[in-house]
């Protein structure tokens, strides 16, 4: 019983090292005596990682103080999960690329650190270059924590041979889920294991699909859920029906881009970042489409932006911010966009000879830009993994296994408890 | 002078000794801190709150919890029947003193010995409803195709096939021992007396193969309460949360949604079912169990 009391003191007082925070600090930007290494975690595998790579590269032989380290940490919620364990362990890397509806419980635990005090110290990095719309997906309570890397929005790839074969246009893509309906209805027509949309419950996705049919998930203080609105009931209605009618298929994950890839989607929303991919895996003649249906015209803004932790010194924070401005400096972003899809948040990249010859030679590119006036940000409360599980959990039953929609009314109060 | 028996006494702590240093860092330790964690509400980056008895209250009153004891029951009852008997069957086949028998033997532990996330990343090809080899294999039946990791139902089935096949090779392997141990004058007498083979497997092979058998049934209904790696890469217990057996469940609510106190409490009352096996096996494998 003894040893019991002493471990129960023991981790009350490690508990109790734990919990002391590190306060708000004065930026000045002088320059660094000494040598520093960095590390940037992030979570782009496969093909998006070496473009990263290579301007680290480029940034460590450009200068002899400050080496940074890229680290692959595995997805977005792996590397979430990651950096949570390596804050509290005291010891997180200075810079990490987070998803954007991921920032919450960091945000409101107060472990970044805003970057408004570097951008107005630093008289060589303008702001205002960036494209407003992009950089609201960094801005919490008014302040900006991070920079833009992988910037999305969801656009619609269109099948254009399947388009063909059911007799379609595949220049008049659909602009209305109606319009959406019949184009999916003729192209499943084709036969049993062709479908006209893949349709799946991906958080970004359905927060656009509800944002469309004029819903949104919280209130406008983040204090109540709506997911059991109106809107929702009927956007949640609406694709259970084409599920029902046998014109769309809902399937996420891996099994989905087999499926896109193979030939059997009509029309699928995938993110910006996919046009790499699909220039790698498809070999049908495909097309890109705004995915601004429904009432409201809204797409999700997706991907990540680089946010700086707290818990490291100013000189790390220094040489991050650095590395920060030359990651997303006009040449660079030119570079990463050319290589990857993705978008690229300066003006003056998107003004640039390169990016606009890729825009005019491929137009595909285009619909991403076109579409970001309507991009609004993802919410930023504090439990979102466990909000979007329920959410996504409600959707799976609803369309799946033939529940009413009406049991939102249990999800939205599930996760009102959480708020 | 130290007599004999204080001797006998030092010589036995010392040799248990590093073995009890290592179980009280990794495992007495760890079981303390999550005991103590289950009465905090703590998120990792907030400072704890003692909040008493508040998480398992929680935990009882979970429709979501409830699901998950569910299918870890559902997925106990699905492997350990088939798992045992089938591993049964297979080291009866097994015990012949037949040439090359040993590959056999070797080709049954293959699975054991391998890594659960690359097989059962292996598994979701093979359960893909439209170009996976499962749906083949029912369309050469000419049975419809399956919806498999895709469906709630069908999801827990499949993991439930995974998990046999992993467990099996095990289970044979302990079995197959416990066969070889039974002398063959039993055989050889019931074979004088005109025994038939059956007769011999029903009256010889299972009464003096039920002390191996309880031990082998205990340890797969315990293996099948800890399942987690082939949920993790097939499901992620889903679909709506069809395969979110508890180990998930824990571990979700712990990595994913931050709630360590709420997932310390799920790990200790996972724990406390798993000893109660255990126990079980301590109490009952010594005594009611027929030894030759």
């Amino acid at each position: 019983m003894k040893k019991l009391t002493f471990i129960v003191m023991l981790i009350m007082v490690t508990s109790l090292v734990w919990s002391g925070g590190s306060g708000e600090k004065t930026v000045q930007l002088t320059e660094l005596t000494e040598p520093v290494t960095i590390q940037v975690w992030y979570s782009l595998g496969a093909k998006y990682s070496a473009p990263l790579e290579d301007i680290i590269k480029k940034f460590n032989a450009s200068q002899d103080m400050i080496t940074v380290e890229g680290v692959y940490q595995g997805g977005y919620a792996t590397t979430q999960e990651k950096l949570l364990a390596a804050y509290i362990a005291d010891e997180p890397p200075v810079l990490a690329q987070l998803e954007q509806s991921l920032v919450g419980s960091f945000v409101a635990n107060d472990a970044l650190v805003p970057l408004e005090s570097f951008i107005k110290a630093d008289k060589d990095f303008d702001i205002k270059d960036f494209n407003k719309y992009i950089t609201q997906g960094a801005t919490y309570n008014k302040k900006l924590y991070g920079l833009p890397i992988n910037v999305s929005t969801p656009v619609l790839y269109l099948n254009r041979d399947l388009f063909r074969k059911a007799g379609l246009d595949p220049d008049k893509y659909p602009t209305t889920w109606d319009e959406a309906y019949n184009v999916a209805k003729k192209i499943s027509d084709l036969g049993p294991d062709v479908y006209g949309i893949r349709i799946y419950n991906s958080g970004w996705i359905i927060d656009s699909l509800f944002h469309q049919f004029g819903g949104t998930i919280f209130n406008k203080d983040n204090t109540k859920c709506l997911v059991n609105s109106k809107e929702i009931k009927e956007a949640m209605g609406f694709w259970k029906k084409m599920v029902d009618d046998g014109i769309a298929v809902y399937q996420g994950g891996k099994d989905g881009s087999t499926m896109d890839a193979s030939g059997v989607v009509g029309m699928v929303m995938r993110s910006t970042g996919s046009i790499a991919w699909f220039k790698d895996n498809v070999t049908f003649d495909w097309g890109v489409a705004p995915f601004t249906l429904g009432k409201q015209k809204a797409v999700s803004l997706g991907g990540g932006n680089i946010y700086m932790l707290k818990k490291t010194t100013p000189e790390e924070q220094l040489a991050a911010w650095k590395f920060l401005k030359y990651l997303t400096n006009t040449e660079n972003q030119i570079y990463w966009s050319v290589n990857t899809g993705y978008m690229v948040s300066r003006k003056s990249a998107k003004e640039s000879p390169e990016i606009q010859k890729i825009l005019q030679e491929d137009p595909r590119y285009n619909v991403t830009y076109d579409q970001l006036v309507h991009a609004f940000s993802r919410p930023t409360v504090e439990n979102w993994p466990e909000i979007e599980d329920i959410i996504q959990e409600a959707m799976t039953r609803i369309i799946l296994e033939g529940e009413s929609v009406d049991i939102l009314d249990q999800a939205a109060s599930d996760i009102d408890e959480l708020l | 002078m130290l007599n004999k028996k204080q001797i006998d006494n030092i010589e036995g702590w010392l040799f248990i000794t590093p073995p009890l240093i290592i179980f009280t860092i990794f495992i007495f330790i760890p079981m303390g801190v999550a005991l103590f964690i289950s009465l905090q509400k703590w998120n990792l980056l907030s400072s704890m709150h003692f909040v008493g008895i508040a998480n398992y209250k929680k935990m009882f009153l979970s429709g979501h919890f409830w699901n998950s004891l569910l299918v870890s029951l559902l997925y106990v009852l699905g492997t350990v029947p088939v798992s045992i008997g089938l591993a049964l069957i297979i080291a009866i086949m097994l015990n012949q003193s037949l040439h090359g028998i040993s590959f056999f033997r070797i080709m049954i532990y293959l699975p054991v010995i391998t890594s659960m996330a690359a097989a059962a990343i292996v598994f979701q090809y093979l359960f893909e409803p439209n170009i996976g080899y499962f749906n083949h294999i029912l369309s050469v039946f000419g049975l419809p195709p399956l919806q498999w990791l895709n469906d709630r139902h069908q999801a827990l089935i499949a993991v439930i096939i995974v998990g046999i096949w992993k467990r099996v090779g095990y289970n044979t392997i302990i079995l197959l021992a416990g066969l070889q141990s039974i002398p063959r004058y039993y055989y050889e007498a019931a074979m004088i007396d005109g025994a038939s083979r059956m007769q011999m497997v029903r009256k010889i092979t299972i009464p003096l193969l039920s002390s191996v058998t309880f031990f082998v049934t205990v340890m797969q209904i315990i293996a099948s309460l800890k399942v987690f790696t082939s949920i993790v890469v097939m499901t992620e217990g889903g679909p709506a949360r069809g395969t979110d057996v508890l180990p998930y469940y824990l571990y979700k609510n712990a990595f994913q949604y931050h709630k360590m106190g709420y997932a310390s409490a799920v790990a200790i009352f996972l724990f406390t079912i798993i000893f109660i096996f255990t126990l079980l096996q301590f109490k009952f494998g010594e005594k009611k169990v027929h030894y030759q």
